[in-house]
């Protein structure tokens, strides 16, 4: 894969936060790539760090508690990181836009959905309030509401949940972004109303030739949906491939005992596999691997040795060293 | 098979709502004639989106709230009509609930051991001695070491709190335990601990749950059998396997594609539109007719007769 | 959120343990160092003060009227001569008394009502309609009309800041009341059949102590200020008895010429009042449990 290739990089990022006087490492050492067209999924549970990066690529944390110790996010050559605010404010919610898992609490009550929509092509566009609300009916048909004219002059509060994801939608994707990061955007939403979404994301991807950075603690979701997935724990993605292969045949013991507590829909199950204790407390990551008090396969230097990413093929790699000489002995 | 301990029999729920009144008035059909029945020592799965109700139904049961119409009996007693007080005062050591949200079923300020002992206390009867022995074998049995009594709620993740609820949900040795969304809110490695911890309960103390969920894989690991709730009624029950593999009403249907698949390969599914009906106004014929894609004439007028499909299987559709 | 929680070989730390832990959070931050200073300060002037400095407050001294602060006199003399100094430490000594009586009296007041009016849905509008009408009055007119009543003593001042600031108390513990009765560990104390009784005294006193605690300081400074403007007006602690109101009452006249005469009751009334509140805003930002959570 040639660097060229990837409309987004994210390079050695390492994100920590101020808490309690000291700084804790919520992302530690992340690595991704994501190509032009390409849907990326990031996999984890509370507390892995999956939000974490996904908002550092935005810049949205607030800077005095948060620094990046660490890294380079690379976007067309440049590095956002490094970007003066007023250019990355550029590029945020015009060429790389980002959906939230609360749609209601990402909206203004007071605000008409045609004027929040609005909001964002008079910033990014400078277009005139008429011009704005008439572009905003043609969104809010591009993300199949109907009604969309009598829709437009609502308020949030009218919506159901998911028509306001819908309106979220809208909003992202008003200026034509090449990049739209999703956080748990159906997380709040029942499950037909996932269906809805998911499927309206899949359209909007291939009608506005989209790079989609998905985040979820949904396997189902990520595997239906994405085209790559990296599976985060602790801080750091512990495995990620392209395909299918993650499920099939996982390389990390994480992921693995993820895909087996995951409990089955299409059989009966007798009793759900466990991973055995709970997330280590970011202040205090174990020593070496950091899933290791956790882990059934746990060998001697998976406790003193933090591992590297190994690269297993073009599609696959992991951080865990026994898993991957056993492939290839 | 001996007499069911839950019997629920056409029963349902309005809420009136705030701020209408008189001719005004409005009021949320959220439970409209439901019937069910729990035997000893089984598990019932209800599912259902947000709004379909299946949340009231779990509340009626513990007696939070009455039901408007119908009739609720607990291991023989009828808790809905005009014994309901008395009957519910009686049958209140066997029933316990168990909330999705640990942080918010616990008293911050109430040390852990003292929250588990509640019940006790509530119940009264325990002297100091026996108080703490049960205390620790509640905490035995649901994983948590004894130093947690002292405690305090913030000190525990997620899955530790939701261990320290059904720890106070056991204090009484209850028959009956209503899940409400008991592990939506744990982590899914979080979930499986729990989901089994439940389950060992059960086969220890022979207990029975109604658990109620929107997560539709969780439902088919723990139940014995499953009911399927949609805008306040149910649609269909019966046993989990039968639920699964030969769904009969087209919403069971059209839930069970909607859920994304981690293992094989995804199906190309015919996808719901639209949105549940209104509870404040609903609809007369069948509830789900609006969005059905078997939907006839009679479907809009008629409400469907609950039709058997087979052993313990029913489904209220027309088209059955 | 540790797993220090599992591990049964650490111990649960003890009551005294845990008030230290909050000790040091509390000392943390800075307003409340600043608060709890200042406010130490005082208290020791009011314990303390008389005892070292043994001027009798109310004898006058012709010889001595109007002396300006000196090594004799540190806070100077007042028109009929007396120690300003001693005047002022018994007067932080009353202000004190005062603002304390009037948190604790309100405070368990105000509670009784908030968790009424709160927790018995039937009362409520009631108890809250009449908190509205004492809230409709202003403080200082209706320890006018008590004074009035009971005559002018101390104790009338008490019960009449005590009286105006109900109120507020009760809206505070009537608002944590409603939220708590409505939370899952409430409902899962009903399902067991606890009490009306046993949730108010378990679930919902404990849970409004903190708001109500962080009121109370406030209240505290309410009623110091409130004391100084009644002595003022002349209808607070009748005189010789000295307060800061008062003293500061008879040196109006000589504003101009004998400035140190208001100068300092009036510091002590700012002090204390801006002490009090520094307090109560660490106390505040300390006890949030949606902060403590994550502690």
């Amino acid at each position: 894969m040639q660097p060229s290739d990837n409309i987004l990089s994210i390079e050695k990022l390492t994100v920590q936060f101020r808490s309690g006087g000291r700084w804790i490492t919520a992302v530690q050492d992340v690595n991704l790539d994501l190509a032009d067209r390409e849907c990326l999924g990031i996999v984890g549970e509370s507390g892995s760090g999956k939000s974490v990066t996904a908002l550092t690529v935005l810049g949205l944390h607030p800077p005095k508690s948060t620094r990046i110790a660490s890294g380079r996010i690379r976007y067309q050559g440049r590095d956002l990181l490094t970007l003066p605010p007023r250019a990355l404010g550029r590029i945020r919610g015009a060429e790389i836009a980002m959906i939230f898992q609360d749609p209601m609490s990402s909206l203004n009550p007071v605000l008409t959905i045609g004027d929040q929509i609005g909001e964002t092509l008079r910033i990014h566009q400078g277009l005139g309030a008429d011009d704005a609300q008439k572009k905003a009916v043609e969104l809010l048909d591009m993300v199949r509401i109907p009604d969309a004219r009598r829709r437009v002059a609502e308020y949030p509060h009218r919506l159901s949940g998911g028509m306001r994801q819908r309106v979220m939608i809208a909003m992202a994707i008003a200026c034509r972004p090449k990049i739209l990061i999703a956080d748990e955007p159906t997380t709040a939403l029942d499950v037909t109303v996932q269906a809805q979404i998911l499927n309206l994301l899949r359209e909007l991807r291939r009608e506005l030739g989209m790079s989609v950075i998905l985040i979820s603690h949904d396997m189902g979701v990520i595997s239906e949906f994405t085209d790559k997935i990296a599976v985060m724990y602790a801080g750091q993605v512990v495995e990620d491939a392209v395909g299918a292969g993650l499920f099939e045949q996982p390389m990390h013991p994480y992921t693995d005992g993820l895909l087996r507590a995951i409990p089955d829909i299409d059989s009966d199950t007798a009793r759900l596999a466990t991973i055995p204790g709970s997330i280590p407390d970011p202040g205090r990551p174990p020593e070496g691997c950091r899933f290791h008090p956790r882990c059934p396969e746990a060998v001697p230097t998976c406790r003193q040795t933090a591992p590297a990413m190994i690269r297993l093929s073009e599609q696959r790699q992991t951080r865990c060293p026994p898993r991957a000489a056993r492939r290839s002995a | 098979m001996t007499a069911p301990i839950v019997e629920v029999t056409n029963v349902s729920k309005i809420f009136p709502m705030n701020g209408t009144r008189g001719r005004n008035a409005q009021s949320l059909h959220a439970v409209s004639n439901v019937s069910f029945s729990i035997a000893a020592e089984e598990t019932l799965g209800l599912v259902g989106e947000s709004g379909s109700g299946k949340s009231t139904v779990g509340r009626m049961l513990v007696g939070i709230y009455p039901a408007t119409s119908g009739q609720i009996r607990l291991f023989g007693r009828d808790i809905s009509g005009d014994a309901a007080k008395a009957n519910l005062k009686a049958v209140r050591r066997r029933l316990q609930f168990v909330f999705q949200d640990p942080q918010a079923a616990l008293n911050p300020r109430m040390a852990v051991g003292d929250a588990i002992a509640e019940p006790l206390d509530i119940t009264g009867g325990f002297d100091r001695r026996q108080r703490q022995a049960r205390i620790e074998e509640l905490l035995d049995m649901v994983g948590l070491p004894r130093s947690a009594v002292r405690r305090y709620p913030h000190e525990f993740s997620g899955g530790q709190r939701q261990r320290i609820v059904i720890a106070r949900a056991l204090a009484l040795q209850p028959d009956l335990i209503v899940c409400d969304e008991a592990v939506s809110a744990l982590d899914v490695s979080m979930q499986a601990q729990v989901v089994n911890l439940l389950m060992d309960l059960q086969a220890q103390f022979g207990l029975s749950y109604l658990f109620i969920a929107h997560d539709l894989a969780v439902v088919r690991s723990v139940s014995t059998r499953v009911a399927v709730m949609y805008a306040g009624s149910i649609v269909e029950i019966a046993p989990r396997r039968a639920l699964y593999e030969s769904p009969s009403h087209p919403y069971t249907r059209a839930l069970l594609d909607a859920v994304p698949r981690v293992r094989g390969v995804a199906k190309p599914r015919e996808m719901l539109q639209g949105e549940p009906p209104s509870l404040i106004d609903p609809p007369t014929g069948c509830r789900f007719a609006s969005r059905c894609p078997l939907v006839e004439t009679r479907c809009r007028v008629e409400a469907p007769p609950v039709r058997t499909v087979g052993s313990g299987h029913q489904a209220a559709c027309h088209l059955i | 959120m540790t797993d220090a929680a599992l591990d049964p070989a650490t111990v649960a730390p003890s009551a005294l343990q845990r008030g230290a832990a909050l000790a040091r959070r509390l000392f943390r931050h800075l307003s409340f160092r600043i608060g709890f200073v200042i406010v130490a300060l005082l208290v020791m002037v009011a314990v303390v003060g008389p005892l070292l400095h043994t001027a009798d407050p109310t004898a006058m001294q012709m010889r001595f009227r109007f002396r300006p602060p000196s090594a004799r006199f540190w806070m100077g003399t007042d028109a009929l001569g007396r120690d300003i100094l001693s005047r002022f430490v018994h007067g932080a000594r009353l202000s004190l008394v005062i603002g304390l009586w009037v948190a604790i009296l309100s405070g368990i007041a105000g509670t009784i009502f908030g968790v009424l009016s709160g927790y018995v849905r039937a009362i409520d509008s009631l108890v809250m309609r009449i908190m509205d009408a004492l809230l409709a009055f202003p403080p200082i007119l209706l320890a006018i009309g008590i004074n009035a009543a009971l005559g002018p003593q101390v104790h009338s001042v008490i019960i009449a800041l005590s009286v105006s600031y109900i109120p507020r108390t009760a809206r505070i513990v009537r608002a944590s009341a409603l939220v708590v009765r409505e939370l899952d560990y409430v409902q899962a104390a009903r399902i067991s059949g606890a009490s009306g009784l046993r949730i108010v005294l378990r679930h919902i006193l404990p849970n409004s102590v903190g708001p109500l605690l962080v009121q109370l300081t406030f209240v505290f400074a309410y009623a110091i200020l409130a004391e100084a403007a009644l002595s003022f007006l002349g209808i607070g602690p009748p005189p010789p008895t000295p307060s800061w109101g008062n003293i500061i009452a008879e040196g109006r006249d000589y504003s101009v010429e004998a400035w140190w005469i208001m100068l300092f009751p009036g510091l002590g009334i700012s002090l204390a009042a801006l002490g009090m509140n520094l307090l109560g805003d660490g106390l505040r930002d300390v006890l949030d449990p949606r902060l403590k959570i994550e502690g």
